[in-house]
């Protein structure tokens, strides 16, 4: 083998050598990576989310974050516990996320009938005007495919 | 004259490749490291999704909890009073963790009480812009406390010994705060000599 013939061999060779453990690292971070499908829901609008519908009535500042007053209705039987299975959360415009905790209120205890439901969310004032309602379904076990949110629109 | 310059390029790959595998991390616990920030008292250390400042360490011969209850130590208790705060979205520090000078590592708590979520910084859910100020008890042998460093993460520890399962097992290229505390034999000894008595720590009696 003379020279050439090693330095062309070397120029195949490294680049696949390099690359092809890469893509295969390039693939299990692709199809482990968290997806989320977000439907943005307008101001009084209703959003469907893991077997109940929710509206908010509305987002208002409070003295350390803003209050947000929702409604609730489970659409069949597994809507009754449907809050276990998601996480409450307020963003500004910026992406920054706070998490919103329930003070009153909790799922409907019968399909069809509206719980009346008060979060809060501790944020800075500066933000308190402009932050967004999210819903997320985030279940225990993951389930393939992405996953559901609800954005509300202030 | 060619051959030699041949010969040279060869050895210079030969201790190329060398140095490189020599170089190279060779085993999980090493590639996957945690990725940490390191820090001291009284500076903000941001790593991660998270910042914190460790603002004072003190020491205790007792805990008070809420009802009343004094609560003494095998060792010594270490209060690190520190503020946290997270960068983007909600997060806890759901790790603290003392770790000696031989490597040693005390998870955060208080002997026989169960510190309920809030009652101490770990056990908080931070949020963007919103320093929380708080602090964390240890339990720790006071001939373990000079030299100490303070671990912080925003991710459980994987329990099982070994573990099992899927990755991640542990803290593999997790962010992590290593705060040195400050303390050489000498303030270690003096911060033990002069521990105070009666911290009361929210909490119940298990």
């Amino acid at each position: 083998m003379n020279g050439r013939t090693a330095t062309v061999a070397l120029i195949v060779v490294l680049p696949i050598a390099v690359a092809l453990p890469l893509r295969e690292q390039l693939g299990y971070y692709q199809a482990h990576r968290a997806r989320e499908t977000v439907a943005v829901v307008p101001p009084g609008g209703i959003g469907y989310l893991n077997h109940a519908s929710w509206r908010v009535r509305d987002v208002r500042p409070i003295r350390d974050g803003v209050r947000i007053r929702l409604d609730e209705t489970a659409l069949d039987e597994k809507g009754t516990t449907a809050s276990l299975d998601t996480q409450f959360l307020v963003y500004d415009q910026s992406g920054r996320s706070w998490s919103a905790t329930t003070v009153s209120g909790g799922d409907s205890i019968a399909t069809g009938l509206v719980s009346h439901v008060t979060l809060r969310a501790e944020l800075p004032a500066d933000v308190a005007g402009q932050v967004e309602f999210v819903v997320r379904y985030r279940p225990l076990k993951p389930v393939p495919g992405p996953a559901p949110a609800l954005r509300f629109r202030r | 004259m060619k051959a030699v310059a041949r010969v040279v390029i060869g050895l210079a790959f030969a201790i190329a490749a060398i140095w490189a595998k020599a170089h190279a991390p060779d085993d999980y616990d090493h590639r996957y490291a945690p990725l940490v920030a390191y820090g001291h008292v009284g500076s903000p250390v941001t790593v991660g999704g998270f910042a914190v400042k460790v603002e004072n360490v003190s020491a205790a011969r007792s805990v008070t909890s809420a009802e009343g209850e004094i609560i003494r130590p095998d060792g010594v208790f270490v209060i690190v009073a520190a503020s946290a705060r997270s960068l983007r979205k909600p997060l806890s520090l759901s790790t603290a963790m003392l770790r000696t000078r031989d490597g040693r590592e005390f998870r955060g708590s208080v002997k026989g009480v169960t510190i309920p979520i809030g009652g101490t910084l770990d056990g908080v859910t931070l949020g963007p812009g919103l320093w929380h100020h708080g602090v964390l008890v240890f339990e720790i042998p006071p001939s373990q406390l000079a030299g100490s460093t303070l671990l912080l993460s925003d991710r459980f520890p994987n329990e099982n010994d070994p573990p099992s399962g899927f990755p991640p097992f542990g803290f593999e290229l997790t962010a992590q705060a290593n705060i040195s505390l400050g303390l050489d034999d000498d303030r270690a000894r003096r911060l033990v000599s002069g521990a105070s008595e009666g911290i009361t720590i929210r909490g119940e009696r298990t």
